[in-house]
């Protein structure tokens, strides 16, 4: 009965004064939708199975709220809905996806609380499918989860002299991973934390074709449920907007253990401005993952995915568009468990790659 | 002689293009302000608020017009070197990245000048034909 009594009376005493502070004038709100329909032809994929589904989008709602020139307090919700994806059950149906206070300071930009992570091209804006090349970055390079860093992310931009710049992103705390695990024996599902999570993000401006250049690193404890261990991660990307095509590629790696991880992935895409309202996208992604085994067996290194995807995407008026895209996946990492790999007297041999191909047509709009 | 008067040719081909592109706007800032020039890629950095503060360290507050404004394409193509729909995205990128919030705008050159004489540290841009009074126009570098 104490309990509910002082959180009840911090309550108002928070409440109150803000109640009064109030200024409709300092609240900026900001929405986006990315809302898709899609179907896979043969093996379910991403929550995409052969009955075609419009479960499938992401809508947020962010809230910001300048307590003064410098300061400001910013809190984003979150509805991600995954299709047919065991992933769905571990995720809830409306998130705090971010919340932080953020200070605008003298010498540097920091955000404290649950803020966006600053890793890639993509990271932050991954569920925003106006600024997005296709419905989303690709996932072998994303995956789900380190959407995020419980702690602080500072950021500072050095200028290298006219349009040059460096900018610097570092953080620490800890963060949360949900996603789906391919394993040899079957998919499942994982809750883990990242702790003492440190890490960086640099982003290199260049003057010409509003070219940037990055590097990513981050090490944490992979706290879950199997062995916890160390990891770390790092991850190279380049983006470049000539006249009529915008370039983009990264390289992944993530190694550890907790359980023991060895992952590469690249992506590869290019996307022709055919008109100031049409673009044309290609996509080429992949993995490749070391399956570790107890001895006597030896750890075999497999290439996980491959995925081909091209699109297409009307801008329309009002910040929205509608988009087209088709993939070709092969590999092993679909919904459902497909044949990996087989040991028969010690020796492990790998399966041909399972194939699937999938499409979406998505509308985005974001103000 | 001759490559002398190629080169007086050539300048005076290029100089009405000059002019013309920034002779489409103004930019403006409080008249109390201690800026008087800026180059494009200040004045760049301080609209999409890559910065905070103008070069000599005093704060900068930017002020923008209307998506639609014909002031608005001309300076963004000028400054920005790309067009407001470009930077547009790069704004909705920027509030969904966890980064700043777009400039206020504006719907037209009066309420761009009352904000400026308001505002010590503002500094927006109007069309070329707009009375500056009360305010300092500051040329770009």
């Amino acid at each position: 009965m104490l309990r509910p009594l002082l959180v009840a009376i911090a309550l108002l005493g928070v409440v109150t004064p803000a109640r009064a502070q109030f200024n409709a004038d300092k609240l900026e709100i900001h929405g986006a939708i990315n809302a898709a329909y899609g179907r896979s032809e043969q093996l379910p994929i991403l929550g995409l199975s052969s009955s075609p589904t419009s479960d499938y989008r992401n809508l947020m709602l962010q809230f910001r709220y300048h307590t003064n020139e410098t300061d400001q307090v910013v809190v984003q919700l979150l509805n991600r809905r995954l299709g047919t994806s065991p992933l769905q059950a571990a995720l809830p149906d409306v998130a705090l996806h971010w919340g932080y206070w953020q200070h605008r300071g003298e010498w540097a930009t920091v955000k404290i609380g649950r803020a966006p992570m600053p890793r890639g091209l993509f990271n932050e804006t991954r569920f925003v499918g106006t600024v997005l090349p296709l419905y989303r970055p690709s996932f072998e390079i994303y995956g789900e989860g380190r959407e995020t860093v419980d702690g602080i992310v500072g950021t500072k931009r050095f200028a290298l002299g006219g349009r040059s710049s460096l900018l610097v992103h570092a953080f620490a705390g800890s963060n949360e991973v949900r996603t789906q695990v391919v394993t040899a024996t079957g998919n499942s599902i994982r809750a883990f934390r990242g702790e003492r999570l440190v890490g960086s993000q640099l982003w290199v401006m260049l003057p010409f074709y509003d070219t940037k250049v990055g590097a990513y690193g981050a090490r944490y404890d992979n706290n879950s449920v199997t062995p916890n261990g160390e990891r770390g991660e790092y991850l190279f990307s380049a983006e470049s907007q000539l006249p009529k095509v915008t370039v983009r590629a990264e390289a992944l790696r993530i190694y550890g253990q907790g359980p023991n991880q060895d992952r590469r992935s690249s992506s590869g895409q290019g996307v022709v401005h055919a008109t100031d309202w049409l673009d044309v996208v290609g996509e080429y992604s992949m993995t490749r993952n070391v399956v570790f085994q107890a001895a006597p067996l030896v750890n075999v290194d497999v290439t996980a995915t491959r995925d081909a995807a091209a699109g297409l995407t009307v801008r329309l008026p009002n910040s929205s568009l509608v988009r087209v895209e088709y993939h070709e996946t092969r590999g092993f990492a679909f919904d459902r468990l497909v044949p990996f790999l087989t040991t028969v007297a010690n020796v492990t041999s790998v399966a041909a790659p399972s194939r699937t191909a999938y499409w979406l047509a998505s509308f985005a709009v974001s103000f | 002689m001759r490559i002398q008067l190629l080169c007086a040719s050539l300048l005076l081909a290029v100089a009405p293009v000059v002019a013309q592109a920034q002779g489409e706007f103004k930019i403006v800032v409080n008249s109390a302000s201690a800026v008087s020039e800026l180059t494009e890629a200040e004045v760049s950095n301080v609209f999409l608020k890559k910065v905070g503060k103008f070069p000599g360290g005093a704060a900068a507050a930017p002020v923008d017009q209307g998506k639609a404004s014909a002031v608005r394409a001309a300076f963004s193509k000028k400054v920005h070197g790309r067009p407001v729909t470009a930077v547009d995205a790069y704004w909705q990128q920027q509030i969904f990245s966890g980064g700043e919030s777009p400039p206020p705008a504006k719907a037209s050159d009066d309420e761009v000048l009352a904000f400026v004489k308001a505002n010590p540290s503002a500094i927006g841009y109007v069309s070329a034909a707009a009375s500056t009074a009360g305010v300092k126009v500051i040329t770009l570098k």
